[in-house]
């Protein structure tokens, strides 16, 4: 089936990651230790942001889930941050799926997602930057995200847990990027009973903090 | 494209998404500028870490003029590492040269003080330096603060990114192997021949760097305040220098000539430098440079200067060293004066100086600063044989005193010279000295009233020998009989409750003393002439002395000395004109020795032995600080001579 | 802090990162009937009303705002509204997890062939195809059988409905009205005025003078709708009345009397233990109204402490026994005698007999003693009861109405014992019977002519009725035509109690309804259980009072 081939693809997919993460780990310090210092380009600690941005639930639901979402956080330090997420999907039945009505007037036991909301927590564990033609610099937070909720899937009301990693880019004037790639988990109650759901959740954002303290 | 990342996944998302980011953001990458303020300010405050940060701040931003060179060498010193020449850039700053000369001068200095160490032993090495804190371990703060501001920490990647800079980083000190450190290489003429890792190369090799600090003093404006301030302290240094080279056999052995006249310059220089009221460092120095070079005049000059240093210690031996010159030149005068007063010190020092001033007062005939110093100087104090200047001046003092006649004020003398409780032994004593000088009247008021005072019966003895011997001179033989037999009476009760083989040692004290009459009689009848009537009385005294003698041999031939005695019954009796000699007694006896003749009276002049006088030490401290250390700013508006904020207590 | 890097990181971003793509394998994802799809699709057309009825059903979980419905009618698809249409309603929860949904046409619209009739379609699923219909061609979908109830203040149409009975869903309203008639067949017409129907609708007065007919039509969305009359038969005129009696019963005064033989030589603790046993029951008879499960008041009157007597007459302390003394039976019983005279009531003499020898009493006392447990007349006052608080020995020779055994003060149960004792027998209860066990039953007040009555339901049952002037009769029948000039009677069969312990007494009630009819006896009713019966009269244990 399938199935086994998009599992295939991924494991293949984990593979590699694995791989560049290992090639990219810090070597041992030496011992000459010369470590630097640097400013932090954006600081988080103490300030509210608020972004929108797009977003999609990719499970294998025979559902195409794309969405917007919106989200206002606050970090309480450079690691801690809090946020609330609200997100809109425009869910419709994939090609299968469509089929399957169609020619057997069958469903899945899943409903299709139409709206989600999340609180959760943001820890940056770690600061990169990358220099790009020389001249710019993008400075990051590595994050790992978690958040718990509910979606609201059609009259359903779905229990939702996403887990994941972050990348947080800092612009100028507290301008800010963010894509988030999550783990879902949606325990629904369907007519066998509560069954999970795990998904794959990317959100990318653009945001704006207003500087800590007011302007 | 050169990504750092911290340690970090790079997904194909990842770069998708920084292609976005890239497209939007034009986030520049700015070089990093330090502030540049007071770089010497934490160094005054011991944050070595602070420092050793600043210091590589400026490295970083390629700031590194001379100053920072300066504050590297420092930063060196404190952490116990070598220092190299001065760089190119501090040649060109004649202050920063010489405040490097002076970091290297110290660093050299502490190596020779530590190698010193490594030979005597002696604590706390760096007494009085300023090592006492740029050397310990512990005085700074090489803790990394964490500086303050919202800061990212890079580890070591390798990589320069100009909107970094170094992180402040833990100090590591290599003060606590400072012993372990050798001196390694040559060593200048004409000191070649030492040991390399010796005392003397070390201090050769300070001697040298003081040259050149001395060439960077010639750099520097003729109106800078700094040229008085480092002379002088070079100067005085460089004759701790010298003093320490003269002390070193191994130098003085390499380089014996080259030392004297260093020490000769070293004398003008302190001189020049000291002008017409020279201070007082600088005198010590000038004064034990110039006993050491001979220079008596210009010793005793600063020495008289010296009488009136705060410290008693340098003071008293200051006074001390000027009387013992002066009585050496046999200037009575100029010792008498300097000698006015007694000193404190050790007891062997204040006997020294007791005996050459108050011998100064004797000879200018100041009787009662003569008694009056020997009272300061031996009052209470137990005779010692390690001290024969306390001898000297107590036998100088009992001659004296025997030229008196004896009356209360004799023992209430006497009573000063030493501990009350051993007055009557020193009126023995006195007893015993005038009949050596031949006051048998004076000794015996002397001693007859300690034959009733004496309780204890092994002392009887001695003073009947003395009285006996007072009688002797007195030709008084009843007299003489009388205290002789008293000597030799062993009492009937006593003989029989002492076994025989204990009745030599417990009789020993009368035996030896009977033995001393004899020793000291004999020759003086020698020297009584050959004329008849002399003949006629020395027969009569030697048919007195043979007979108790015989008599002693024959009843107790156990006694200790009868070997001693019994060579000066031969003797006595050979003295004898009509001897009578028995056969055993010629037989198997040899021929008579010459030792007779030996026997005269041995009258030893007082004086002791001189050059064992003491020497004691004109104390002073090492200079505690070389350094001239920057503060106020780049370039400084100051130096000051150790780390505030309390650098006045070094 | 500023930012640290641990190298356990890269590890759990790399597991995370690798979640992130395997887990979406995992929604383990069934298919079931799509909810949106239509089914059980009935057509039903009604020759009685010239309409065909569709009617379907979807998932109880569709929402219906996005979602549209089409119907095939004459070979094309049309969408349809199903709050437009003849019989609007919105789709309702039916079945079990579906929602039905209705529409209805004009005329015979029963699609030819095979293609599915109801199509939905949505922007999720696309568009839903219904499976085969069910067609059903029926004569006649509903009628009525009108009956007044409730003494013909209202009356209910008795509609029989086809849909209901073919269990097919359909929800429609329907109007009612009166048509006048001369009493003869009723024939359609239209009422003054139409009103909806519920269950039991509200007449006009004096609707009965003028006979009428019952008319009833489904209330259409146009107005229309085809009408069906039936006679509206009048119900009985019916009143119930219930009663609830209690047999009465008397308590009985207590007359204590204490009979002292106790063999305590130390006289002072003999009179403690007279003390503390009297004080023990006068403070239990005292405290009797605040009892647990019997809270009661006893009236009581201590009649003192008699103690033998010597051969000479005189009294002794009862503290020890003597084959001489002589136990003053006679004195208690003329004192009680004397309490007592002039009393209505029956009182009880108690004598507490005290005796805590474990020996017999002299026979000439056993002897004294025995009038106190002979037979007495039922009415006998007082009424004798011996209370025996003693040894084992005593406690067995006479059949003592109560007995305590004997213990020391200082036993924590004993004076307890004694309290016990008390509560569970003070006072005695009997049976007051005002009259004989009978009971009248009365005409309801809003009764003007009784015709019949019936007893509904009735506890204890009689033995006998009487309905006068005839003699009582056995009880074999719960409806009788009403007496011409007085009520009724019922006898019943009580058990007299004589003498019980008050927790022990039974109170009996005699408990019931039952009603009267004035007029219509014989027409049909409505029965309490809902049920129709065409005649009250005839309906034996039917009554439309509870």
């Amino acid at each position: 089936m399938g199935l086994n081939h998009h599992i295939f693809q991924r494991l293949l997919a984990v593979a590699v990651i694995g791989l560049l993460l290992a090639v990219s780990s810090p070597a041992a310090a030496d011992g000459d230790d010369e470590t630097t210092l640097q400013e932090r380009f954006a600081s988080k600690e103490g300030r509210l942001y608020a972004q929108l941005g797009g977003q999609a639930l990719i499970r294998d639901d025979f559902y195409f889930s794309p969405g917007i979402g919106a989200d206002v956080g606050y970090y309480f330090n450079e690691q801690w941050g809090a946020e609330l997420r609200g997100a809109w999907y425009f869910s419709r039945l994939s090609h299968t799926g469509e089929q399957m009505a169609e020619d057997h007037g069958f469903a899945p036991d899943m409903r299709a997602p139409d709206a989600a909301v999340t609180a959760g927590a943001r820890y940056s564990w770690g600061y990169g930057k990358v220099l790009a033609t020389g001249d710019f610099l993008v400075h990051f937070d590595p994050q790992l995200v978690a958040s718990a909720g509910v979606t609201f899937a059609e009259e359903r009301v779905v229990p939702t847990v996403n887990t994941g990693v972050g990348f947080l880019a800092h612009w100028r004037f507290g301008f800010r990027t963010q894509l988030d790639l999550q783990a879902s988990v949606h325990v629904e109650q369907r007519d066998r009973g509560w069954i999970p759901a795990f998904g794959f959740a990317p959100v990318l954002s653009v945001g704006w903090s207003p500087p800590a303290g007011g302007f | 494209m050169a990504p750092k990342l911290n340690s970090y996944p790079v997904t194909s998302s990842l770069v998708l998404y920084l292609l976005i980011s890239l497209s939007t953001a034009c986030v520049s990458a700015d070089d990093y500028v330090p502030p540049r303020d007071d770089i010497f300010a934490p160094l005054h405050h011991a944050d070595l870490a602070e420092f050793d940060y600043r210091l590589s701040l400026d490295e970083h931003a390629g700031r590194d003029d001379a100053y920072t060179a300066v504050g590297r060498a420092l930063f060196d010193l404190a952490t116990c590492r070598d220092i190299s020449d001065p760089p190119a850039v501090v040649e060109e700053d004649p202050e920063a040269l010489l405040a490097y000369e002076l970091v290297r001068l110290e660093q050299k200095r502490r190596s020779r003080l530590v190698r010193r160490y490594t030979e005597t032993e002696r604590h706390p090495w760096h007494a009085s330096t300023i090592h006492e804190e740029f050397s310990s371990p512990h005085f700074f703060d090489t803790e990394a603060d964490v500086p303050e501001g919202d800061l990212i920490e890079w580890p070591d990647l390798g990589e320069g990114w100009p909107d970094e800079w170094p992180a402040p980083r833990d100090v590591s000190t290599r003060c606590d192997d400072l012993i372990e450190h050798r001196r390694d290489g040559p060593v200048a003429e004409p000191f070649d021949d030492v040991n390399e890792d010796s005392l003397a190369a070390h201090l050769v090799d300070e001697w040298l760097q003081t040259r050149r600090v001395d060439r960077a003093v010639e750099h520097l404006d003729d109106d800078s305040p700094l040229k008085p301030r480092v002379q002088h302290r070079i100067g005085a240094h460089r004759a701790d220098l010298v003093i320490a080279l003269r002390n070193d056999d191994e130098a003085m052995d390499a380089g014996k000539e080259a030392i004297a006249e260093s020490t000769d310059d070293v004398l003008d220089e302190l001189q020049r430098l000291g002008g017409d009221d020279p201070p007082v460092d600088l005198d010590l120095r000038a004064a034990w440079l110039a006993i050491a070079a001979g220079d008596d005049d210009t010793a005793v000059d600063a020495l008289v200067r010296l009488t009136d240093h705060p410290d008693d210690g340098v003071a008293d031996a200051a006074r001390y060293y000027a009387v013992q010159l002066a009585w050496l030149d046999g200037d009575w005068e100029t010792a008498a004066a300097l000698g006015d007063r007694m000193i404190d010190g050790p007891a062997e020092l204040r006997s020294a100086y007791a005996y050459f001033a108050a011998t100064a007062h004797q000879h200018v005939g100041n009787d009662e600063k003569f008694f009056g110093l020997s009272r300061d100087a031996l009052q209470g104090r137990s005779r010692d044989a390690a001290d024969p200047f306390a001898g000297s001046l107590y036998r100088q003092l009992l001659r004296e005193l025997v030229r008196f006649d004896v009356d209360d004020r004799t023992t209430e003398l006497l009573e000063e010279f030493g501990p009350r409780a051993e007055l009557s032994t020193r009126i023995r004593e006195l007893a015993e000295v005038a009949v050596d000088m031949g006051y048998p009247d004076t000794a015996r008021q002397l001693a007859e009233p300690l034959l009733d005072d004496t309780r204890d019966a092994r002392k009887l003895p001695r003073i009947r020998a003395t009285l006996a011997l007072a009688a002797f001179l007195e030709d008084d033989r009843d007299e003489f009989d009388r205290h002789v037999e008293q000597l030799l009476h062993r009492p009937d009760q006593l003989q029989e409750a002492i076994p025989r083989e204990r009745r030599a040692a417990f009789f020993a004290h009368r035996d030896t003393e009977l033995a001393r009459v004899l020793r000291a009689t004999l020759p003086l009848m020698a020297q009584w002439g050959d004329d008849p009537g002399a003949q006629a009385l020395r027969q009569q005294w030697l048919e007195v002395l043979v007979e108790q003698t015989r008599t002693f041999l024959r009843t107790t031939p156990e006694s200790a000395v009868s070997e001693d005695l019994a060579e000066l019954y031969r003797l006595a009796g050979r003295l004898l004109d009509d001897h009578p000699r028995g056969y055993a007694e010629r037989v198997g006896e040899e021929e008579p020795s010459a030792s007779a003749l030996v026997l005269g009276t041995v009258d030893m002049p007082p004086t002791p032995p001189l050059d064992e006088a003491p020497r004691p030490q004109l104390r002073w401290p090492e200079i505690p600080s070389l350094l001239l250390i920057p503060s106020g700013g780049v370039p400084p508006d100051q130096f000051t001579n150790a780390l505030e904020p309390d650098s006045e207590s070094l | 802090m500023y930012g640290t890097v641990h190298n356990l990181w890269p590890t759990a971003a790399a597991l995370s990162v690798a979640a992130l793509f395997v887990l979406p394998s995992c929604t383990f994802i069934e298919f079931e009937p799509s909810p949106y799809q239509p089914r059980g699709v009935d057509i039903v057309y009604s020759q009685q009303e010239d309409i065909t009825f569709f009617v379907w059903r979807v998932g109880d979980v569709v929402d219906f705002d996005r979602v549209d419905f089409e119907l095939l009618v004459d070979g094309d698809y049309r969408p349809v509204d199903t709050e437009e249409t003849i019989f609007p309603h919105a789709p309702y929860e039916c079945d079990r997890n579906y929602y039905c949904l209705q529409f209805q046409l004009d005329g015979n619209r029963i699609p030819a062939g095979d293609a599915p009739v109801v199509r939905a379609h949505d922007d999720l699923h696309g568009t839903l195809e219904s499976p085969e219909a069910r067609e059903h061609q029926v004569e006649t979908t509903f009628s009525i059988d009108p009956l007044a109830t409730d003494n013909n203040r209202r009356a209910t149409a008795q509609r029989t409905d086809w849909f209901d009975d073919e269990e097919i869903p359909l929800r429609r309203q329907w109007q009612w009205g009166l048509i006048e008639s001369d009493g003869g067949e009723c024939t359609i017409g239209s009422p003054d005025g139409w009103s909806t129907l519920r269950p039991r609708v509200e007449l006009p007065q004096n609707w009965i003078n003028s006979t009428p007919c019952f008319a009833l039509r489904p209330h259409r969305s146009d107005g229309g709708g085809t009408v069906v009359v039936d006679r509206l038969i009048e119900s009985p005129m019916l009143f119930g009345e219930d009663f609830d009696e209690t047999i009465p019963s008397e308590k009985h005064p207590v007359h204590l009397a204490f009979l002292v033989n106790l063999e305590v030589t130390n006289e002072a603790r003999c009179e403690q233990y007279i003390d503390s046993i009297r004080s023990e029951i006068f403070d239990s008879l005292d405290e009797l109204e605040d009892h647990e499960d019997y809270p009661r008041t006893a009236g009581y009157e201590d009649l003192g402490i008699y103690r033998p007597v010597d051969n000479t007459g005189e009294e002794q302390s009862g503290c020890t026994q003597d084959t001489d003394h002589v136990y003053p039976v006679e004195d208690i019983i003329t004192d009680a005698d004397e309490a007592t005279a002039g009393s209505t009531e029956i009182s009880t003499l108690v004598v507490v007999y005290l005796n805590n020898l474990d020996l017999p009493p002299a026979q000439s006392n056993i002897e004294r003693l025995a009038p106190l447990f002979e037979d007495r007349p039922e009415d006998a006052d007082p009424h004798y009861y011996g209370w025996a608080i003693g040894s084992h020995t005593v406690l067995s020779i006479f059949p003592w109405n109560e007995t305590t055994p004997w213990a020391p003060l200082e036993d924590e149960n004993f004076l307890p014992a004694i309290e016990t004792d008390v509560q569970r027998q003070f006072p005695l209860r009997s049976t007051d019977f005002d009259g004989d066990d009978t009971m009248t039953v009365h005409a309801p007040n809003a009764s003007d002519d009784p015709q019949h009555v019936r007893l509904c339901t009735i506890s204890p049952q009689p033995q006998r009725v009487a309905l006068p002037p005839g003699e009582p009769g056995p009880y074999d029948t719960d409806t009788w035509a009403w007496p011409d000039d007085r009520s009724p009677k019922l006898f019943f069969d009580i058990p007299p109690q004589r003498f019980v312990r008050y927790p022990d007494f039974n109170e009996y009630r005699i408990t019931g309804a039952y009603e009267v009819c004035d007029q219509y006896c014989d027409h049909p009713f409505i029965a309490s259980d809902g049920q129709v019966h065409d005649s009250w009269v005839d309906a034996e244990g039917a009554c439309r009072w509870d």
